[in-house]
């Protein structure tokens, strides 16, 4: 028998409670779906990131995009290559970071008052890699939109048993944030100091 | 000055057929090593390959499998052990390259053939869109 053995090693984390996404990050990668959007082209890229470990579960903290280089229409979009997307895992693992989430423009805001919504090709496509946890949001109108809407104006799945789950827009709101790259202490009349965001 | 102790001068030992010399203990250890190193210096063709194929950082499996495996095999088997649910979309990458299911794994492997391990990537190529495009 030619294959005398085989033993998988590690597992992807199943979930992450949730996505933390720092907005600079967000602000790059809105501006690469943008740039497609322009010119009326889907686009497709990903966030990148860890698993953070709290008392309250495993949840990912996105640390940086991938752009790739993609061949794009008005309805599809694909990486060029397959060894691209080992590229791109080969970048990411010496970085020790793991896909966390896809990001793709749809051309309008959802069918038939459907909202957004995963295509077929979407469901088999969109991710990296396989294996439970990842996101994956669609952002319509090309992304001409603000990134300051995300999430609220854009559908979320997650991957769970192997398929992408809808997340319930008060789920979605709750599980993946988007906050600034910094805290800063002002003050607040003569005596009062409270941290706020930029 | 004087010589307190002489050496004893040891008869020379001749092995039977005038082979190697055959000494105390000590020097039949290094008969030994000897003959291992130059075992090890000679080039064996392996009977074995062993391929770790990987999805992300996180996740791998080890597949130890002879060099007359089909590739097509292995990437079964790595579908299978990495919970790939859609094979048909998924090919293998070793040093920047798709390796050609047609090939054996010891053609994959090339000259890294008994060298240990070798690496190779289980990807796909993301798509997204309500439809394929024609081109």
């Amino acid at each position: 028998m030619p294959i005398l053995s085989s033993e998988a090693r590690g597992a992807p984390v199943a979930r992450y409670e949730r996505l933390y996404i720092p907005l600079g990050v967000l602000v790059t990668t809105w501006e690469f779906l943008r740039a497609s959007g322009h010119e009326r082209r889907e686009q497709l890229c990903f966030l990148a990131g860890r698993a953070v470990v709290s008392a309250a579960g495993t949840a990912a903290q996105a640390t940086c995009c991938v752009l790739p280089m993609t061949a794009a229409t008005g309805a599809y979009v694909t990486l060029t290559s397959h060894a691209q997307t080992a590229l791109i895992l080969d970048a990411l693992e010496n970085r020790d970071e793991v896909p966390l989430l896809s990001l793709h423009t749809h051309p309008d805001g959802g069918v038939d008052g459907c909202g957004l919504r995963h295509s077929e090709i979407d469901d088999r496509g969109v991710d990296l890699a396989p294996g439970n946890g990842v996101f994956s949001a669609v952002i319509g109108h090309y992304a001409l939109g603000s990134p300051l809407l995300f999430p609220r104006r854009s559908a979320v799945y997650e991957r769970t048993d192997g398929t992408w789950r809808l997340l319930p827009p008060a789920e979605r709101d709750a599980r993946v944030i988007v906050h600034s790259e910094m805290v800063r202490v002002v003050r607040v009349g003569d005596r009062t100091i409270r941290a706020a965001e930029a | 000055m004087e010589q307190l102790r002489e050496q004893p001068q040891r008869p020379e030992r001749r092995a039977p057929g005038g082979g190697v010399p055959m000494e105390p203990a000590a020097d039949v250890a290094a008969v030994a090593q000897d003959a291992a190193a130059q075992a090890a210096a000679v080039p064996l063709e392996s009977s074995v390959v062993t391929v770790t194929v990987k999805t992300t950082g996180a996740h791998s499996t080890r597949i130890t499998a002879t060099p007359d495996t089909p590739m097509t095999d292995i990437l079964t088997q790595a579908c299978r052990d990495l919970g790939v649910r859609d094979p048909e979309h998924y090919l293998l990458v070793a040093r920047g390259e798709v390796i050609n299911e047609g090939r054996t794994l010891g053609a994959a492997a090339g000259e890294k053939v008994g060298e240990g391990e070798i690496t190779m990537r289980l990807v796909k190529k993301p798509e997204a869109g309500a439809r394929q495009c024609p081109s």
